[in-house]
């Protein structure tokens, strides 16, 4: 427990003295972004005419909030995978990867203090979309469920996952900036974010199925939008939690391994 | 001016040394703004066109989001290029040396935005190879506007570039820059939706960015987009914007310099 806080405690400190600015005022402003850009189309471009498949693939949904828990959720996966995936190459940059590889302390409680550290920072960005969203005109009173919340907690899990894996990828490519923005990319493209995944082609729909942010997103919808159970979406919450149990496995496995081989190769 | 383009072309050559390591690179070059440009294309998929809007049709929606995409990646490319490049030096501490050194400050900042240059011909190309096949808005008439296109666009993304760049040099958090100037240009200077369909207030907006302008006359000399003040007007208003922002930058660096010569640091806080 103590390795967690005190990983919390390094990467908060780290921020605040480095980057206090980007740190507030990035998160409220890439949330707010996410939300305008649709808002504009809808409503000042397209005067709010949707078209009929629209209402068939998603059950009627209301498009704005819609497009407001979509764009909540990828917040959130974007800062976890970003941040969970980049934190041992950024040791390594900084060159304290040394350090913590010879210190005791087990990964796996640095790796949930990143994540705590990094989650409080994304629920202001998430808050933002959240409220920005509910001055737009979507329907979130949903949100406010034990339900939702229990779906927003297996979602970040989920991430924290891939996370994992995104890390080893990132220490055996060494590289960031290419990865994690492809990745990004690719993300927003088919995972259903802005647009129900039934407009891309068949293949295309079931390679999203690979990202744990295409069931999370849909069952974030199912549960605010169509006031679902969780029993009723039993089927989504067992893909997330397949694909959460699979990258969490790689990922260990995997940095175990890069490690070993780190200890020799870079300081050799 | 000869010393001024020396540097320009060493940075370039910096640059493309640091960033062009792999295939990757080249691949991820080509990759992302197709990614990007076919999540806008199919964030309109939800909507009816049902009349004329400043985009007529599918057809006319690819060509319009085809050239906003392209003049956006390619001040983007510019910012990106003189964002990583700015923490490259500083974390690696050759930031300070550069200021040591006598060369001209403006074609250092303009330098490492054209850092991206490569990256903005190639775009250029594939997206008129594009607009080619499948909007035919491209014809033998304005065939000959495409390199004045070309050049207007790597102008006036340098300055914009050049500028961010010098505002860089004054703190190491830089990410707030990126934020306040780059998704507020992709919102507003009618990348992805016409600027006639945005309230007042997003007008007045839209006309600090040159991009802005860019587009409008890349789109009218295009005939993509009909409406509007004539290119000019436009001309003249990316004339008067690219003004203000080579004597901010200039005025920027003088203030970083000087404060650099008192304290012998780079940052304001």
């Amino acid at each position: 427990m103590g390795i967690i806080f005190s990983t919390y405690r390094k990467n908060r400190i780290g921020i605040r003295r480095a980057v206090p600015w980007s740190f507030m005022v990035s998160r409220v402003v890439t949330g707010a972004t996410q939300i305008i850009f649709p808002y504009v189309i809808c409503f000042h471009l397209m005067k709010g005419e949707i078209s009929d498949e629209f209402s068939q693939y998603t059950n009627g949904a209301d498009y704005m909030t819609y497009i407001v828990l979509g764009s909540a959720l990828n917040v959130l996966a974007v800062s976890t995978l970003m941040n969970v995936g980049r934190a041992l190459i950024t040791e390594l940059r900084e060159g304290t990867l040394e350090m913590l590889l010879l210190s005791p302390a087990p990964r796996r409680e640095y790796f949930i203090g990143c994540l705590l550290e990094q989650t409080t920072r994304a629920m202001l960005e998430f808050g933002t979309v959240i409220l920005l969203g509910a001055v737009f005109g979507a329907d979130l009173r949903a949100l406010v469920s034990l339900r939702a919340l229990a779906v927003i907690l297996l979602a970040v899990c989920s991430f924290f996952c891939m996370g994992l894996t995104l890390s080893s990828v990132m220490l055996y490519t060494r590289d960031t900036y290419i990865t994690q923005n492809t990745l990004f990319i690719t993300m927003s493209l088919i995972c259903g974010i802005a647009y129900p995944i039934q407009y891309l082609p068949g293949w295309v729909q079931m390679a999203a199925q690979v990202f744990p942010l295409t069931p999370a997103v849909s069952l974030f919808r199912n549960v605010v939008i169509q006031n679902q159970t969780l029993m009723e979406n039993h089927l989504l919450i067992l893909q997330a939690v397949v694909l959460s149990a699979v990258y969490l496995l790689t990922g260990a496995l995997w940095n175990q391994r890069l490690e070993r081989r780190m200890m020799e190769s870079i300081f050799g | 001016m000869k010393k001024a383009l020396l540097i320009m072309k060493a940075e370039i050559a910096k640059q493309k040394q640091h960033d062009y390591h792999s295939y990757f690179v080249y691949f991820s070059l080509l990759i992302w703004p197709v990614l990007g440009f076919l999540e806008v294309y199919y964030t309109y998929k939800p909507f009816e066109f049902s009349k004329y809007m400043g985009i007529s049709g599918n057809k006319g929606l690819l060509a319009f989001l085809g050239t906003g995409f392209m003049a956006y990646t390619c001040f983007w490319s510019m910012v990106q290029n003189a964002w990583s490049m700015a923490g490259q030096e500083r974390k690696g501490g050759t930031l300070e040396i550069t200021f040591l050194s006598p060369a001209n400050r403006l074609a250092m900042c303009w330098g490492r935005a054209l850092g991206a240059l490569i990256q903005e011909v190639w775009m250029f190309g594939c997206f008129c190879i594009f607009i080619l096949i499948y909007t035919g808005a491209v014809r033998w008439s304005n065939l000959a506007l495409l390199p004045v296109l070309l050049v207007l666009l790597i102008v006036s993304s340098a300055i914009w570039g050049g500028m961010l760049n010098a505002l860089f040099l004054f703190s190491r958090d830089t990410s707030i820059i990126m934020d306040l100037f780059d998704m507020p240009m992709t919102l507003f200077s009618g990348t992805r939706v016409p600027v006639d369909s945005f309230p007042h207030w997003a007008k007045v907006v839209s006309m600090a960015f040159p991009l802005t302008y860019c587009i409008n006359i890349i789109r009218f000399a295009l005939d993509i987009q009909k409406s509007g003040r004539g290119w000019q007007a436009e001309l003249l208003g990316l004339l008067v914007c690219l003004g203000v922002m080579v004597s901010l930058t200039v005025f920027v660096i003088d203030r970083v310099e000087r404060h650099n010569r008192e304290t012998g640091e780079l940052q304001f806080y």
